[in-house]
């Protein structure tokens, strides 16, 4: 029994149920010490599980945004501070700038401890979801994540897919057509870079039409018809899920009804998920499985699933 | 199994048919051999087949497709799919996955064929094709040859009981090739599988194939047999008085690294006038490497240095055929006549207002040679010069750089083409994994 | 398929309206909440929220029929886009990414431009640009601005060929549309970025106009405006630099191998 943690040996949902998992603690938790311990274990497991792969190397711009995030609360929290005479920790100077129709701004002025703690709290709460998500992107690959996306999405997933594809061999193929038009010239001289726009498009478009013909020529393209009936059904569930969820939405900001919130969005995501279901009815395809559900992804979805279970009874906080 | 029924195609700019009320049938378990000269609608014909014309090149078809029993004229190659697979010319760039065991079950994904026989299948193909080492690796790390096996090998997984390939072989090295036309034949006699392939390579190909079928230039079909295969004759090597003989092209060791893997180690060159020599080795050897370094070094000394790349395609970017011509103008004033003319004595005749990208592969590599050529430098630096060429516009090249070396130009051409190597070149330079091999 | 442009069906503009609604009204939560004791709430469940309307408007587009052709050059541009604008934005922070999803989105209409929108912001983003929160937010936005462009081509779809005017028409879109792009982002970040409390805030409960005076006094202070007005200069001069060119060629791969059968 081979429990390896690597992160090609996880499927990447696994991580990203990690990883929103971390996000939600965070968002639940409201102290700062916890916050700092959801961070550091998410680098953490980023360094342990990480191998050498394109995707892997951005650890370092999610940790310096978290710290930037962290930074630029407590800074705004402390210019843009109104003049207030509890708990002072810093006694500025205060400014008021008139900005005529638009109002008055307060800047500096004496800044309460409280305004600070709050201000960093909340920073290394959204510090740490960054960080948490940039976790799990840091370790799954995302062509694979690709893969698994829901049928009744398949062709947009495919352009997606496509574009992966093709984007390293735009690149190759500007540079070879710009080397191919200097094979002609008797000198080395460049050719200006906006001549080369039409044939570069045209070389692309001409790649990416044989790239369709192949995947037309392999049965890309089969569908099978929904019946009238399942074609109406899916059409409603599509706009009762919207409206449920644009009215969830609004509910949510203006009016205090928790329930009826609630109510609502579970109306929406129920909408979302049959309008899937049977979009995808009509689907003639099988997936190819490249990496199988086993032990050590349960093991990491089931750490995730604890951990938010754990912060939502307020066990840990 | 197939049968076409006074089948007609012409492509939309109004030229003669390409193909002419062609009627011919394929039955299970045969293997039938497409032959014709560059340009004469092979590649047509099996895009016919499977519905890929009309729906992506553009034109018009008429007459009957039946396959199986079905009429599937004007279907789109989605709905042809479950019974006809299909291996396009060029595989690099046509790739929808990122690695070889993803592509290996394209085509049954989308014919919805169980996973579990998924798995089985793939590794199969995988033996009989040779990349099951290769399964985990990105297709763009793979060299020409391995890609062109990998897309054979996706086809043959789908399972379909026909297959129709266009030119398989032209990336493989001769040894492949043969491998590869031989496990075509024995699924033929195993599976009862129908295969159409279209090629140039036909020198070994008599005792494999049950049939040949001849496109004639005019869009009309004969059928002849395998032993009527002619192969060119070749052409007389001119005995070589003693010339004067001066150096063209002196290179320092030159050297190629890609990271931390060496595609080529220090090899020095010398090219002399009146020489051609030639560069052979399996796919990934190198040849192309050393080919880039000798013209940047040639650059690098201010020589006269022209280069037909190994995509002959990425040379043509305006938008016709006299546009191209044309612009070889630029450096010899004779240009433009010169390259007309050569590129008519290598494939004849060609619509001087088509568009480059509408040519067929062999038709694109004569218009690049021709304005390579037509250039007149000293030094002519050829990289696969003959994949897409039939055996005639072989020899026309042959003779071609014949004259070329009589007049006193250093030529210098990687191919995996050893009879062709063999025929016309003085010195040969063998490379095995980016070294110079010792020849005895 | 006049001039490339998908079908579309009463039923998915309802769709689609609806959910651009309710987008907006998630990217302007600071300026209608009431109570600030959901703000926390509010803004964690709208993490998970756009993703959500994002697939709403995806699964109508899917639901038509396409063929691999177009999803071929849609793949195609999606990539394009994404070098572009990774390429771009080594230079501080131009934004080069709209000319192309405007121009494309005017071509190919409104569902290929919201894809194309969207989808330009994730490859981008998964090569290399990084995936962060503030992910599905800017997918959204472009994608509304790539929807609008196609709405503009087929309000416009009398003056199709006369090359001069269309470019007048897509550079009159892309400057408003880039200002509401910078908007709805900037909308995004304030709560991020200056949470509550401090005196270039939001106010729960507050009147709108209060907000909104806020939000622009904000808007000033961080320079979102100077941002917005060089990504509109930048992505006007775009457009008028490869306009003739990319609406010749891209219509010519629109109309690309019409057939018939005799």
């Amino acid at each position: 029994m081979n429990l390896s943690f690597k992160a090609s040996q996880i499927a990447p949902g696994a991580w990203w149920l990690l990883g929103l998992s971390l996000a939600i603690c965070a968002g639940i938790s409201s102290s700062a010490p916890t916050l700092l311990a959801i961070q550091t274990l998410a680098v953490f497991i980023v360094l342990m599980a990480r191998e050498d792969a394109p995707w892997s190397r951005s650890l370092l711009f999610y940790v310096g945004t978290a710290a930037l995030v962290v930074l630029i609360r407590v800074t705004f929290r402390i210019i843009f501070n109104f003049d207030s005479p509890d708990q002072v920790a810093l006694n500025l100077p205060a400014i008021r700038i008139t900005f005529g129709p638009l109002g008055e701004l307060d800047l500096l002025g004496r800044v309460s401890q409280s305004s600070i703690t709050t201000a960093l709290r909340d920073g290394l709460r959204m510090s740490a979801i960054t960080l948490s998500i940039g976790m799990a992107n840091s370790l799954a690959n995302p062509r694979r994540l690709l893969k698994s996306t829901p049928a009744a999405l398949y062709g947009v997933t495919s352009s997606f897919v496509i574009a992966l594809n093709l984007a390293p061999q735009l690149i190759a193929s500007a540079r070879r057509i710009r080397l191919s038009s200097q094979l002609r010239n008797a000198s080395n001289r460049a050719t200006k870079g906006l001549m080369l726009i039409a044939p570069i498009l045209e070389d692309s478009i001409d790649r990416s039409m044989a790239l369709a013909a192949s995947m037309d020529a392999r049965g890309f393209g089969r569908r099978g018809s929904l019946t009238a009936r399942q074609v109406r059904f899916s059409r409603l569930a599509s706009l009762v899920s919207i409206s449920a969820l644009a009215s969830g939405t609004y509910f949510l900001l203006t009016a205090d009804a928790p329930w009826a919130t609630l109510v609502t969005f579970a109306f929406g995501l129920s909408g979302i998920y049959a309008s899937l279901k049977i979009s995808g009815a009509s689907n003639l395809r099988t997936r190819y499985a490249t990496h199988v559900w086993q032990i050590n992804d349960s093991l990491v979805a089931g750490a995730a699933a604890l951990s938010v279970i754990l912060f939502a009874l307020g066990a840990l906080r | 199994m197939i049968q076409t029924k006074s089948l007609s195609f012409s492509y939309s700019n109004g030229a003669a048919p390409t193909l002419r009320r062609i009627n011919f049938e394929v039955q299970a378990g045969e293997f039938v051999l497409v032959v014709g000269q560059t340009g004469s609608g092979k590649s047509t014909l099996l895009k016919a087949l499977i519905g890929l014309a009309p729906h992506f090149t553009g034109g018009q078809i008429s007459g009957a497709v039946e396959i199986d029993g079905q009429v599937t004229t004007g279907l789109p190659p989605h709905e042809v799919a479950h019974l006809v697979g299909y291996v396009n010319q060029q595989p690099e760039g046509a790739f929808a996955t990122d690695t070889v065991e993803e592509e290996l079950a394209y085509g049954m994904e989308q014919l919805g064929i169980a996973p579990d026989e998924m798995r089985l299948r793939v590794r199969n193909v995988a033996n009989l094709v040779g990349v099951s080492d290769l399964l985990n690796r990105p297709l763009e790390t793979l060299s020409g040859g391995q890609q062109q096996r990998v897309a054979i090998g996706s086809a043959l997984a789908a399972g379909q009981k026909i297959i129709l390939l266009d030119e398989p072989t032209s990336a493989l090295d001769d040894s492949c090739a043969l491998e590869v036309l031989q496990l075509l034949k024995r699924l033929t006699l195993e599976e009862k599988l129908s295969v159409m392939v279209s090629e140039h390579r036909i020198e070994r190909l008599g005792s494999i194939v049950d049939r040949v079928l001849e496109l004639r230039g005019d869009g009309s079909l004969v059928e002849k047999l395998p032993s009527q295969l002619q192969v060119a004759a070749q052409v007389d090597r001119t005995s070589s008085s003693p010339i004067e003989q001066e150096c063209m092209l002196e290179t320092p060791a030159l050297g190629l690294k890609y990271g931390n893997a060496t595609a080529l180690h220090p090899i020095s060159l010398r090219l002399n006038s009146h020489s051609i020599t030639s560069l052979s080795g399996d796919n990934g050897s190198g040849k192309s490497s050393l080919l880039w370094c000798a013209l940047r070094e040639a650059w690098r000394q201010n020589k006269a240095v022209a280069m037909v790349p190994q995509s002959a395609s990425d040379l043509l970017i305006l938008n016709t055929v006299s546009a191209e011509l044309s612009a070889a103008i630029a450096t010899n004033p004779a240009g433009e006549r010169r390259a007309a003319k050569i590129l008519e004595r290598l494939v004849g005749r060609i619509d001087p207002t088509s568009h480059p990208r509408d040519l067929s592969v062999g038709q694109q590599l004569a218009l690049a040679l021709a304005i390579q050529i037509s250039r007149n430098t000293e030094v002519l630096i050829l990289d696969e010069p003959t994949r897409g060429l039939d055996a005639e516009a072989k020899s026309k090249l042959a003779e071609l750089l014949e004259e070329l070396k009589n007049e006193g130009h250093a030529i210098l051409l990687a191919t995996h083409d050893h009879a062709f190597a063999n025929q016309i070149s003085d010195e040969n330079i063998h490379l095995i994994d980016g070294r110079r091999a010792i020849e005895n | 398929m006049a001039g490339g442009q998908l079908k579309t069906n009463p039923w998915s503009t309802i769709i689609v309206s609806i959910a651009a609604l309710a987008a907006i009204l998630v990217f302007a939560w600071p300026l209608v909440i009431s109570d600030t004791s959901q703000a926390s709430l509010a803004q964690g469940i709208f993490i998970g929220l756009m993703p959500l309307l994002l697939l709403v408007v995806l699964i109508e587009f899917n639901s038509g029929s396409i063929g691999a052709r177009q999803l071929a050059v849609l793949g195609l541009l999606i990539a394009l886009n994404s070098v572009i604008r990774m390429l771009g934005a080594g230079v501080s922070g131009i934004e080069t990414v709209f000319f192309l999803l405007i121009i494309g989105g005017y071509v190919f209409g409104a569902g290929f431009g919201f894809v194309l929108g969207a989808g330009s912001l994730v490859v981008s983003a998964l090569l290399g640009a990084g995936v962060g929160p503030w992910l599905p937010f800017q997918m959204m936005a472009a994608g509304l601005v790539g929807l609008g462009a196609g709405l503009v081509g087929k309000l416009t779809s009398k003056w199709r060929g006369r090359g001069f005017i269309e470019l007048l028409f897509m550079s009159c879109y892309s400057v408003p549309a880039c200002f509401a792009y910078g908007a709805l982002m900037t909308l995004w970040n304030w709560p991020f970025l200056a949470g509550e409390g401090s005196s270039l805030s939001y106010v729960a409960g507050a009147p709108l106009i209060e907000n909104l005076a806020t939000f622009l006094k904000y808007e000033i202070f961080t320079g979102g405006l100077v941002w917005d007005l060089g990504r509109a200069v930048t992505t006007v001069v775009l457009i008028a630099l490869t306009g003739k060119t990319l609406l010749t060629t891209l219509r010519r791969a629109a109309n690309k191998a019409n057939f018939q059968r005799i």
